[in-house]
């Protein structure tokens, strides 16, 4: 991974198109601005996890034992 | 000569769009296919799908959205209109702006799951937070995640 020291206010640039900013710094958190055209979606990593996961457990979906509510 | 030979593989493989799935045989319509230029989320490989009837219940509001690209793929979705579920102003707002797709052409839909109860029974969940947007005119869709906290993944029908 690569790591890159930064201030506030001081961005890194991504192929051209994605700029993540520091915005605010406050004890543990930092606060982060996303520049990017709208075809790059940004999520927060745990959020992506979740829905990828509900994903993941819904492919292949078994209508088995259902009965009536199909 | 040589055109019609085309046209005979033609059908051959339009005859092809016919998948085995845990519901029975299911067919899809070529020219009724759907574009996810993102996929599904997880599922990056999977930018084609086809939507079909339940073959065993027709009268099922259920829907099952096959994978062309991979046919050991396929969603259980159900078409929001036939929920009693509605979405907020604001979170219907939000849902059309992130998919790029204009509201009049669109539907929306869930992706379904099962679950089982503390009495052991099988339940149906829809995921609420993550629909799909899809635009029936032109043919495109996007799975969009919403910002709202109180959207859950697992929405009891």
């Amino acid at each position: 991974m690569l790591v890159v020291s930064r201030k506030k206010g001081e961005a890194i640039i991504i192929n051209d198109d994605i700029e993540i900013v520091v915005s605010e710094i406050k004890g543990s958190q930092v606060k982060l601005g996303v520049q990017t055209s709208k075809k790059n979606k940004v999520y927060r990593k745990e959020l992506y996890l979740k829905i990828k996961q509900a994903n993941e457990s819904s492919v292949n979906f078994d209508p088995s034992g259902l009965g009536d509510k199909l | 000569m040589a055109d019609l030979k085309i046209e005979k593989v033609m059908i051959d493989n339009e005859e092809k769009l016919t998948y085995q799935t845990a519901y029975g045989e299911i067919e899809l319509e070529e020219d009724k296919l759907v574009s996810f230029s993102d996929g599904i989320i997880g599922f990056s490989n999977c930018t084609v799908f086809g939507l079909a009837s339940h073959p065993a219940a027709a009268n099922s509001p259920i829907l099952i959205l096959q994978c062309v690209n991979d046919p050991e793929v396929n969603f259980a979705v159900v078409d929001s209109a036939s929920l009693n579920f509605e979405y907020s102003a604001e979170d219907k707002a939000e849902a059309f702006k992130s998919s790029n797709i204009a509201s009049k052409d669109a539907i929306m839909m869930f992706i379904l799951r099962t679950n089982e109860n503390e009495a052991g029974e099988k339940t149906i969940t829809a995921n609420i937070k993550a629909p799909i947007v899809l635009d029936t005119a032109n043919k495109v869709a996007k799975q969009v995640i919403l910002n709202n906290r109180e959207l859950s993944t697992q929405f009891e029908i």
